[in-house]
């Protein structure tokens, strides 16, 4: 949870972000309140913002951990919703592009560039979520030394 | 042109992010390795008290 909180965080305000300049040179607005896309994804990375704050500030329990994993849930349910929002309601974003018909499809040129662009994010990613696990799976392994150390110095 | 100065400010502002992130993750990461091996280095130290 906590690597998938936190690359949504940064991936997530990475859009939010960078979104809003782009809007503003090419809509002449930074954020459309009554675009559905832009909202539910806004929403989804303040799900991340709270998961991430959340599980670094409230006290680790079973109550905590049944929270987070609700919320969690529900930033869950978001992720089809904003992938189908464009085909559902478009008012900004354009439809799906990348598929071939009469009304879509790219030039060759940037569709090599989105695929270069999908790659080289991909290999990041995969990158961070591994440098991420490793970080927690030394976290675990001192937290289990601290937690055998109290217990040696207890008896 | 239309568009440089905030393609260049968005880019800037993804590469700080980006940058950040990854920073902090390898410096917590060094640190965590640190403390493991001090933690190792201590082990046998406890055991003979």
């Amino acid at each position: 949870m906590v690597t998938g909180s936190e690359l949504g965080l940064l991936f997530g305000l990475g859009v939010v972000i960078s979104g809003p300049i782009w809007g503003s040179a090419e809509w002449g607005v930074p954020w459309d309140w009554g675009d559905l896309r832009l909202n539910t994804y806004g929403l989804l990375t303040a799900v991340a913002l709270f998961l991430v704050l959340s599980r670094r500030t409230q006290p680790d329990g079973d109550d905590t951990r049944d929270t987070l994993a609700a919320v969690g849930l529900f930033g869950f349910a978001l992720v089809p919703i904003t992938a189908l929002a464009t085909t559902w309601y478009q008012n900004r974003h354009p439809g799906i592009v990348l598929v071939e018909s009469e009304d879509t499809g790219l030039d060759p040129q940037i569709r090599m560039v989105l695929m270069l662009g999908f790659v080289s994010f991909l290999v990041l990613f995969v990158g961070l979520v591994t440098l991420s696990g490793t970080i927690q799976a030394l976290e675990e392994e001192l937290e289990g030394r601290q937690r055998m150390l109290d217990e040696g110095a207890i008896a | 042109m239309t568009g440089m100065v905030e393609a260049v400010v968005a880019y800037t502002l993804l590469s700080s992010l980006l940058a950040t992130y990854v920073v902090r993750q390898i410096v917590l990461l060094n640190g965590l390795t640190s403390k493991l091996g001090e933690s190792s280095s201590r082990g046998p130290e406890a055991d003979s008290d």
